[in-house]
């Protein structure tokens, strides 16, 4: 919540999480990197920093992608949601470290500018089995660079959270561009299997977690169904946990409708800081909380409490009969409205 | 009972999300070492060659140009008695050729070029496999450190003193020959994969600065290399950058040179891609 900045804003979990991140970071390069010259005692340094991190940066970004979707299925995940953009900055050093090693191990020291070499030494574009698979990787490593310079909220600030969430929706577009780089490369100099299937492995569990995580969304989505005047009919009083928010869905619109101290509001369901899912949230010192990252708002005005300035539109509520009535045209961002009563 | 809400900002996790980031650490870890044994397993073997890098070494042999700057070195006697040579082809640091290099120093001794050269010591980086060397000469000409009095088993011996650019040469067979384009620093040990797809554009990079480019033909159990070179005594580097590092069919007529293989190409005619 944006009232001033901070390089990284420590708490203890915050370093509990990057030092369980460090952990297995370096246990991973330990046991690779251990292996590979038991193995192939000949293997050289350079090579062996090109594959751990390389291994390594595919394996993170999956990690990374998984962990949105597992969230909607296991509540408790949402505690590696929280500090999610330490572990995508980390992957984006640990993928640099692999990019510029290859580049300076294949094209630098040569007749070619090495940026230039990596353009046109290979120069089979039009082939899918010879296609430079070297640029795929270096135009994901472009994105993940622009992701992690702007992965800060004095930039989510800066771009609005709009921007910012397309810029970082292009993380899949990376993704993408890693696998071909992968399968187009390193996979056609083996004779095994096994990185192939282990790719295909990650792939469809990052694809298929995806597309469970939208159809559990949609199942959940709850729509508008009876009008009574300007209000939509959404729901009964006692189909909404205490403290708690149902989510509904009105010509796109998602609206979080929460109950607290025998009260009903509206609000949008989305924050405003990263578009966390507020219908997910819970009431916390008479605020609507955002389960990632604990960004908070008032419940009958959509205002962050002073001194923070962050506001999310509000809608008219009526309970009539045990029965919840809401009105989908908001009043605006941190428009006042009175909750409704519930007694 | 009402469910447990975590705030990532507050000193502690509920004690529900607690037990559950145990549980998941704990799959990590077996995870993480899983994958890096398999990630590690799954990797194809890797070549054995050697680059003695940043340790030089002296080496002395006849200088020659043709076709491609190399020593030639006496290695042992055969079983007839005849003195046996090796071919250690020279390159310059980097990913460059060493003819600059070597008419440098021909050019400093006051040989001709097109002469069966000369014998002197050399110094450089040795990188050897499969039974071939090659040298960097890592520091430029700087790499020639002295003239030598040619030995008397080798100034005795005819074949050392045979010129090796004797133009059109009736006796060599022609062939064809299927195999893949290398750049032989790379593929001998400078680099690890030095061949393949991964390997193509440092191939390029190394033949365009000019590595002499050699074919290799594997079968079931060996592999045999044969500089590519010109029938017109040119060198065909720059024809020859489009069918780098993939499988490649290629006619040409060759000769032995010492423990490597010489294939005289005409590269717009000799070459296609498989």
């Amino acid at each position: 919540m944006s009232v001033g900045y901070k390089f990284i804003d420590w708490n203890p979990q915050k370093k509990k999480y990057d030092a369980v991140m460090a952990g297995c970071i370096l246990l991973y390069l330990l046991a690779f990197i251990l292996l590979n010259t038991m193995m192939f005692p000949e293997i050289t340094a350079e090579t062996l920093i090109i594959r751990a991190t390389g291994t390594l940066a595919i394996l993170m970004l999956h990690v990374i992608l998984i962990i949105g979707p597992l969230a909607r299925f296991v509540p408790e995940a949402k505690i590696l949601l929280y500090n999610r953009r330490h572990l995508g900055v980390s992957m984006f050093f640990i993928s640099a470290i692999h990019g510029i090693f290859s580049i300076i191990q294949y094209h630098g020291g040569g007749n070619e500018n090495p940026i230039v070499s990596l353009f046109t030494s290979n120069m089979d574009y039009f082939s899918f089995v010879e296609f430079p698979f070297m640029i795929l990787g270096f135009f994901a490593l472009v994105i993940l660079f622009f992701m992690a310079a702007t992965s800060h909220d004095f930039w989510l600030n800066k771009l609005s959270p709009k921007t910012w969430k397309r810029l970082h929706m292009m993380v899949y577009v990376a993704y993408t561009l890693l696998i071909f780089h992968v399968l187009l490369g390193t996979l056609q100099n083996e004779k095994s299997l096994l990185g192939f299937l282990l790719l295909l492995l990650g792939s469809i569990t990052v694809c298929g977690m995806h597309i469970m995580a939208g159809i559990k969304n949609r199942k959940e989505e709850q729509l508008f169904f009876k009008k009574s005047g300007e209000f939509e009919l959404v729901c009964r009083v006692d189909e909404i946990e205490n403290n708690r928010a149902k989510l509904f869905t009105f010509k796109g619109k998602s609206i979080a409708i929460y109950k607290y101290d025998d009260k009903i509001s509206a609000v949008d369901n989305y924050c405003k800081h990263q578009g966390g899912p507020l219908s997910e949230g819970k009431i916390i010192d008479g605020c609507i909380t955002c389960p990632w990252h604990g960004w908070q708002y008032l419940p009958e005005n959509g205002q962050s409490p002073p001194p923070f300035q962050e506001k999310i539109p509000t809608y008219e509520v009526r309970v009539t009969k045990g029965l919840v009535y809401v009105n989908p045209i908001s009043k605006g961002e941190g428009a006042a409205i009175k909750a409704a009563q519930i007694n | 009972m009402e469910k447990e809400f975590y705030i990532g900002y507050l000193p502690e996790a509920p004690a529900a999300h607690k037990k559950w980031v145990k549980k998941f650490l704990g799959i990590l870890i077996i995870a993480i070492l899983l994958l890096a044994g398999l990630l590690t397993f799954g990797q194809g073997m890797i070549s054995k060659g050697i680059f003695n890098f940043g340790k030089t070494s002296e080496l002395e042999g006849y200088l020659r140009m043709y076709p491609v700057p190399h020593l030639k070195v006496y290695n042992d006697k055969g079983i007839y008695g005849e003195n046996l040579y090796k071919t250690v082809i020279l390159t310059g640091a980097f990913k460059f050729g060493a003819e600059e290099i070597v008419k440098e120093i021909f050019e400093k001794n006051n040989k001709d070029l097109n002469d069966t050269g000369f014998y002197c010591q050399l110094n450089g980086t040795l990188i050897y496999n499969d039974g071939k060397a090659l040298f960097e000469l890592t520091d430029g000409a700087d790499a020639y450190l002295k003239t030598l009095d040619i030995p008397d088993n080798i100034l005795n011996d005819t074949l050392s003193n045979q010129a090796m650019i004797d133009g059109f040469n009736p006796y060599r067979l022609e062939t064809t020959l299927k195999g893949e384009i290398i750049d032989p620093k790379c593929y001998f040990g400078a680099m690890k994969p030095g061949s393949g797809k991964v390997h193509k554009s440092c191939a390029i990079r190394c033949i365009s600065g000019g590595i002499p480019p050699v074919l290799k033909v594997s079968s079931e159990s060996t592999n045999q290399y044969y500089i590519l070179f010109g029938e017109d005594k040119k060198s065909v580097s720059s024809d020859i950058l489009d069918y780098i590092a993939e499988p490649v069919e290629i006619t040409g007529r060759f000769e032995a040179l010492d423990d490597w293989f010489v294939l005289y190409i005409d590269p717009e005619k000799a070459i296609r891609k498989l």
